[in-house]
């Protein structure tokens, strides 16, 4: 249902993945000998096979007494795991969607097709003329839930335990409860207390059935949305117990040391459960119904207490294989119903005997089971709904890094910016995006804004879109609050990660923008601009991705644009079109537009920009002309083919960092003459010397760097 | 900069109107051109109706006339409510999750022009999808109703339809463009069955009925055709309850995009 290989202890989690994936594939061997029980009246399983065999009648009662207390057992556990881990928002959304929605859905697909093979069965086990349909009982609730009720009953226990926690968290505020709780779970798993404890519940429960056959053990809750009192017992105290072994965290290792005692407890009671049974199928009221009843209580937790801890014992450490069979196990049980049903009634006249119809069942069942697990489930979005993702850990929100010198440039701040930010703070959560920036866009200027992934540059673009507000700050565009539509009217946007509607043509998608703005360019005058006519007759979805971006920058200008917003508008262009993309760009600021471009290629940046702003972890870190910042980090590089190694001439004065490139050794220094003239009279054999300029890569680097 | 710009910058109501209704046109064209959307949202209603009603039961309808109208009515509230759920829904989850409702808002387009043209076009779809039902049963005689009782429950239907726009609207709020089809399923065919739309309920499970839209449409439906035999509450009651689911729906579908966008 979820990968919980995700917290410390891993180990242990895989052993109880494996435990779970048992439990429920043993609920495919279980109704896949349904059909073999001696003395099953016919009608109520889908057939009823030529050939009983009383060993597999005993069988599934066994299996019966386990299957599903273990599983609900295993499921508390990994609840309040995820419930640590989540929290309650996130538990309830996981849950829905591993639960609540494979619920639903199952319901609606298997629902018809078990009907339908149940009618054929039960038509071949009446020889044609079936008794009529029973009718749903006539109560409150009725309802055919399948071999999906336990998905419901979950649900419903998750809502009790839930709630119950919420209350002794407001009762229980210290903990003191709590913790004695945690000691009783503790004392009483390693005393072995609790096997004997813990069936009470359900033991009493049983004993208050009026009509009870033995062999039905707890009753099956599959008929009606109002729970049986014994089901939501018996099952309602695994998982509590699950949750306060989860809980209580060292009860783990007692349960794995006691696994053999525990089994050994579980088969004795077992043997004499068959054997009180064995004169007495129908409880009669008396001491041997409960006996019998608590019994019962006994070997549940026998025999889950000893399968968990001899899993936790063996299957401890990873295994690709049952990794990938705990995986498929919840599939499996979900969908396996009708293909059980319909090999049961395939092979149910068969003239064989059931030690060869049972194995049949089975191998064709799973194979098929399987088979629909990896092609159809565990590659697609099923997989993904039932076995979910990782879960992955929350990062510790980044602090802002207080260290980095701002430098912001002072000339020319007479000119009243077309859009500013003015001490911006904005937070998303955890994460802080923006931790205090000013930023200024002049008029006719174009401000290149730089910065590595996640530096806050789209957050900043978003504010001055009006698309988030600031936590505190000033966000101005064009004299005003950019949560205006009419100041809106008169920017033009080109956004990164957009995909635009994939079934409209250019032309459409055009005279759509077009028509927001007051007073924006024909569809013709845009594509003739942007030099994109000839796809005005082409469909979006259609386009390559250099076309695509050619469109979106049609739309940004199709208003006439006072304002401009270009995120990345050149990523995937070939030379062609980024050379006409930006001379349209010139063509435009020559109008007197002012531009705000994001980019990763600096040659772009140094190729347009009248000045540009370096944002670093939500900070600006440096602001200025293109010589500006070369000026700022007044650092030169230095290539030569030398003997040299990088680690010789780390040391010297004057070097900032040395490496190896591709056979050359390369330098970059503060001061360069210093180490070239050491560098000569090192290395007699130096050839190839060049020194240059740091490019505005360098510069870039140099500073985020400063500012990690 | 000042206000004297700004009103420069207010929208002329005659080019505001043309924005709605480009964004309308290009809604339908898009729903359109999708065939996994177009195809089963037109012609499963009809050829759905045209088997089970004309070609299954056609005998049962002569003996039976209500029961024409019944199964009419069952395939006519998919025909509406289809498009209304899978087109709004669809389109605006994968709007969501490719960044054009981000980006319609800063272009910026007018304020809820996308949310009229996605209801707008719903409805449209829905007419399309219902017409030829309203054809095939006229031709085939398959519907006792005279023109006002049809043109009654023709307007039932389509109002039935706006409880699913919110539907689409709040599912798509909550899921991705790829997942909002599935999950869109999730909710509507259930509904489907347990409505008792297509089939008649075992007593044991009319307790159930209420909680489905479908419901109340087919309901709406019965009442503006006059069909008494299948009235199981007053129309009062499914007309408030619809009223209720669509709010409902509207509210949550509002809040979560005010809260995520």
């Amino acid at each position: 249902m979820t990968s919980h290989t995700l917290s410390a202890g891993g180990d242990r989690l895989h052993a109880l993945d494996a435990v779970r994936g048992f439990a429920l594939l043993l609920g495919v061997a279980f109704h896949a000998a349904l059909s073999f029980i001696p003395g099953m009246p016919p009608g109520i399983w889908a057939i009823n096979d030529n050939s009983p065999s009383a060993a597999l009648g005993a069988a599934t009662f066994i299996s019966h007494i386990l299957r599903m207390s273990l599983f609900f057992f295993v499921a508390g556990f990994f609840a309040r795991l995820l419930h640590q881990k989540l929290g309650a928002r996130g538990f309830w959304s996981n849950r829905l969607k591993r639960i609540g929605i494979p619920l639903v859905a199952g319901w609606v697909v298997l629902f018809p097709i078990i009907a339908y093979v149940w009618t054929i069965g039960i038509a071949k086990t009446f020889g044609g003329a079936p008794p009529p349909m029973p009718e749903m009982p006539k109560v409150a609730g009725a309802f055919p839930l399948t071999h999906l009720w336990f998905l419901y009953l979950l649900l419903l226990i998750y809502v009790a335990v839930l709630a119950v926690r919420a209350l002794l968290v407001r009762l229980d505020p210290a903990q003191k409860m709590r913790g004695v709780v945690d000691r009783m779970v503790v004392s009483g798993t390693s005393t072995g207390v609790a096997a004997f404890t813990l069936g009470i519940p359900v033991a009493v429960a049983l004993m208050a059935q009026t009509f009870w056959i033995y062999g039905m053990g707890i009753p099956t809750p599959d008929s009606s949305l109002i729970p049986l009192l014994p089901a939501s017992v018996g099952y309602g105290t695994a998982f509590v117990f699950g949750w306060l072994v989860h809980r209580a965290k060292d009860v783990l290792p007692v349960i794995e040391r006691r696994w053999a005692i525990h089994l050994g407890l579980a088969v004795v009671a077992t043997v004499a459960l068959v054997m009180i049974m064995g004169d007495q199928p129908v409880a009669q009221p008396g001491l041997t119904k409960n006996a019998f009843a608590y019994l019962y209580g006994v070997a549940i937790w026998g025999w889950v207490f000893g399968l968990t801890g001899a899993a936790l014992r063996f299957l401890s450490g990873f295994s690709a294989t049952r990794r990938y069979v705990a995986d498929a196990s919840y599939w499996i049980y979900l969908a396996h119903l009708p293909v059980i049903a319909a090999l049961q009634v395939w092979v149910g006249h068969w003239p064989l005997h059931w030690s060869v119809k049972y194995p049949l069942i089975l191998i064709a069942g799973f194979g098929i089971l399987f088979a629909s697990y990896h092609w159809l489930v565990r590659p697609t979005l099923i997989g993904q709904l039932l076995n979910g993702r990782r879960v992955r850990r929350r990062k510790a929100g980044a602090a802002p890094a207080a260290t980095a010198s701002e430098r912001t440039n002072a000339a020319d701040d007479r000119v009243t910016p077309v859009a500013s930010l003015r001490g911006v703070v904005k937070k998303f959560g955890a994460t802080t995006a923006l931790a205090g920036v000013d930023l200024d866009v002049r008029p006719g200027e174009l401000l290149a804004v730089l910065g590595p992934n996640g530096a806050g540059k789209s957050t900043a673009i978003s504010l001055w879109l009006g698309l988030h507000e600031p936590d505190s700050g000033e966000v101005m565009l064009l004299g005003g609050s950019p949560q205006d539509v009419e100041r809106r009217r008169r920017l033009g946007v080109m956004m990164q990660d957009v995909d635009l509607v994939k079934e409209l043509r250019v032309r459409e998608l055009i005279a759509l923008a077009a028509s927001y703005y007051t007073d924006p360019m024909t569809v013709e005058q845009a594509l003739n601009v942007t030099g994109i006519g000839a796809l005005a007759g082409r469909l979006y979805g259609k386009l390559s991705g250099g076309q695509k971006r050619q469109v979106q920058f049609a739309l940004a200008i199709c208003g006439r644009p006072k304002l401009l917003f270009l995120d990345e508008p050149t990523v995937g262009l070939d030379i062609e079109a980024r050379e006409a993309l930006w001379a349209s760009i010139r063509a435009l600021l020559a109008d007197g537009c002012s531009v705000v471009l994001t980019t990763h290629y600096l040659e772009e940046a140094e190729a347009l920009a009248t000045r540009v702003a370096v944002l670093a972890r939500g900070r600006v870190i440096a602001s200025g002309s293109i010589d500006d910042m070369r000026a700022l980090v007044a650092r030169r590089q230095i290539t030569c083919e030398s003997a040299l190694m990088p680690a010789d001439v780390r040391g010297w004065e004057g070097v900032v960092e040395a490496t190896r490139d591709r056979g050359k050794l390369v330098i970059t220094a503060t001061d360069a003459e210093t180490v070239v003239r050491r560098l000569l009279s090192v290395d007699a054999t130096l050839r190839r010397l060049e020194v240059r300029e740091a490019g505005l890569s360098e510069a870039f680097t140099e500073l985020t760097k400063e500012a990690a | 900069m000042n206000a004297a710009v700004l009103h420069a910058d207010k929208i002329p109501t005659s080019r505001l109107l043309g924005a709605y209704l480009t964004e309308t046109r290009c809604e339908f064209m898009r729903n359109l051109r999708t065939p996994a959307i177009a195809l089963p949202v037109l012609l499963l209603p009809v050829g759905l109706y045209l088997l089970f009603a004309v070609l299954i039961a056609g005998e049962a309808i002569v003996k039976d006339p209500p029961l024409g109208i019944f199964l009419f009515s069952a395939f006519a509230v998919m025909a509406v409510t289809m498009p209304a759920l899978f087109n709004v829904g669809a389109s605006l989850a994968m709007e969501r999750e490719n960044g054009m409702l981000r980006l319609k808002r800063a272009q910026p387009a007018p304020a809820g022009s996308w949310l009229v043209a996605k209801i707008a076009s719903g409805l449209a779809f829905g007419v399309l999808a219902y017409t030829p039902m309203v054809v095939a049963a006229i031709v085939t005689g398959k519907l006792p109703l005279d023109g006002a009782q049809l043109a009654g429950m023709s307007v039932a239907l389509l109002l039935g339809a706006l409880p699913f726009c919110a539907l689409g609207l709040m599912i798509a709020t909550f899921v991705s463009g790829s997942a909002a089809p599935g999950y869109a399923n999730l909710v509507y065919l259930p509904g489907c069955y347990l409505s008792g739309m297509f089939f008649p309920l075992p007593a044991s499970m009319h307790w159930q009925t209420p909680f489905w839209p479908q419901f109340h449409v087919n309901q709406l439906a019965m009442h503006a055709a006059g069909v008494e035999k299948f009235q199981f509450e007053p129309v009062a009651v499914a007309a408030g309850a619809l009223l209720g689911f669509t709010v409902l729906f509207g509210v949550v579908a509002t809040w979560r995009l005010a809260h995520k966008g």
